[in-house]
């Protein structure tokens, strides 16, 4: 089983927001970065995953085992990081590590330890002395110590300044050595997915629009500018805009025509294009 | 499991400190008044109180998410809270019982009357929990201290209107034989309790 995590038509009715059969694949070994607005179903399809939230219909895999019935072993080797610390703010690091060793059967003691010092993560002060920074990094070294194949990251680096972001974003590379690990990273910070992202899924009103391999994605589309009613002309725009310096729009590489002046497209230009034309 | 009670036992070390200093004190002052055995009471009060702080700690750190991507079950998450308040309880009953025994011992008097109260007052604080703790599963702690609120004012009036109607109270030896049968109603209790608040936390979104 090459797999290491399929969502199948996950879907979840709330009264003002609907998941809309999502469907998801991640190969082992890879990074797959999810995107989208706030509001867009981010947390919500991860939070359906992970068995947060009861879905109104859908199946997950995880390592080709069905989630629901195997939902303790697949926990075992599940890595998991929140938007927020979930921690006690009473506890130290030393008695969350003495909290984890007695919950997770695979939890390596010496390599909590070794997190910590490699993260200069103080074991006595308390989680609330913790600035959120620190906080992430106590989540990511609990993620990491014990056998997990498999880390879910919701906006894990947000909030951090640029050298933590770097560090943690080295960690997931190290992490992804491993060809039996795999990351699913929701962010906002899409510079931060450019740089180790293999995959890229983009969710919308709670609807997948695309997900795929990233270099192939930015490969796919092309930004072309130029006078709006030229571009407006265009076949196959997916999305146009336009401001004091002219107008530009996405068009698959394919069909970007001659003479137009165009640059490479990265993933945040493909988001905004792709979010203006469905509003 | 184990992790899960050390974590409540870590998170709510302060409050147990707190507690711990409040019946040295109550004690203290029973030494003082001559009367040990009436503050037996409030200990367990205090002991049944500990529940309503382990799920004031959960809330506020949103535990509760973290926990459930862990490989631990829904009945072993909500057991911790049934694992933590009887024990509170029931240390608290036999340390009141040895008080009232070496209370009973200096003072040369016949405890069994104390005795009983502190047993009486132990099935309530029982009871107390069993109620609670599917209240707070399905509503929190802040919609549950108003629910607690109003039992106490139930249980008051009740008690008032018992009192002023001049009912007849059963006499010892009734008191005995419904003493023999507590602990088996208590246990029908605890596992209805227990069934209720897995239900009620089965049906739940983090």
């Amino acid at each position: 089983m090459n797999e290491a995590l399929r969502l199948e038509h996950i879907s979840k009715k709330y009264e003002t927001f609907t998941l809309h059969d999502v469907n998801l694949v991640i190969p082992k070994g890879s990074i797959m970065g999810f995107i989208g607005e706030n509001g867009a179903g981010k947390s919500t399809t991860m939070k359906a995953m992970l068995g947060l939230i009861h879905p109104d219909g859908g199946e997950v895999y995880v390592d080709g085992k069905r989630f629901t019935g195997e939902e303790r072993g697949i926990k075992e080797r599940l890595g998991v990081v929140t938007d927020s610390s979930c921690f006690p703010e009473e506890l130290n690091a030393v008695e969350i590590g003495n909290v984890m060793r007695r919950v997770y059967r695979t939890w390596d003691k010496k390599r909590y330890k070794g997190l910590l010092k490699e993260y200069k993560i103080d074991e006595k002060k308390r989680i609330r002395e913790y600035s959120r920074g620190m906080k992430m990094k106590l989540s990511l070294v609990v993620a990491l110590s014990h056998d997990s194949k498999l880390l879910v990251l919701d906006e894990a680096t947000s909030g951090l300044d640029p050298v933590v972001r770097d560090s943690l974003l080295d960690t997931f590379l190290d992490f992804i050595q491993d060809e039996e690990h795999a990351i699913w990273l929701s962010s906002h910070i899409l510079s931060d997915l450019e740089k180790v992202c293999d995959y890229i899924t983009f969710i919308q009103d709670g609807r997948i629009l695309f997900s795929e391999n990233k270099d192939e994605l930015i490969e796919k589309y092309r930004i072309v500018k130029g006078p709006r009613a030229q571009l407006e002309e265009l076949e196959s725009v997916i999305g146009l805009s336009e401001n004091a310096f002219g107008a530009q729009a996405l068009v698959p590489s394919a069909q970007a025509p001659d003479g137009i002046a165009s640059d490479a497209a990265g993933i945040e230009d493909i988001m905004l294009f792709y979010g203006k034309e469905r509003r | 499991m184990a992790g899960l009670v050390w974590n409540q036992l870590y998170s709510m070390k302060k409050v147990i400190k707190l507690y711990l200093v409040a019946i040295a004190v109550y004690l203290l002052l029973g030494q003082i008044n001559g009367n040990v055995a009436a503050f037996a009471g409030v200990f367990l009060l205090l002991a049944s109180m500990l529940v309503v702080n382990s799920f004031s700690v959960i809330e506020k750190s949103n535990w509760d998410l973290y926990v459930n991507t862990m490989p631990v079950s829904k009945g072993q998450i909500v057991g911790v809270h049934y694992l933590l308040g009887l024990a509170a309880v029931c240390a608290v009953f036999v340390f009141n019982h040895l008080v009232i025994l070496a209370d009973a011992q200096i003072k040369a008097y016949a405890p069994q009357q104390e005795l009983l109260m502190n047993y009486g007052i132990f099935v309530a604080a029982v009871f107390f929990l069993l109620i609670m703790i599917p209240v707070l599963v399905e509503f929190g702690t802040e919609r549950a201290r108003i629910i607690m609120f109003l039992i106490y004012v139930v249980v008051f009036i009740t008690g008032y209107g018992i009192s002023e109607m001049q009912v007849s109270m059963p006499d010892r030896r009734q008191l005995y034989t419904l003493a023999w049968f507590c602990p088996v109603l208590l246990l029908i209790l605890l596992l209805i309790s227990y069934a209720v608040s897995l239900h009620f936390y089965k049906k739940k979104d983090f």
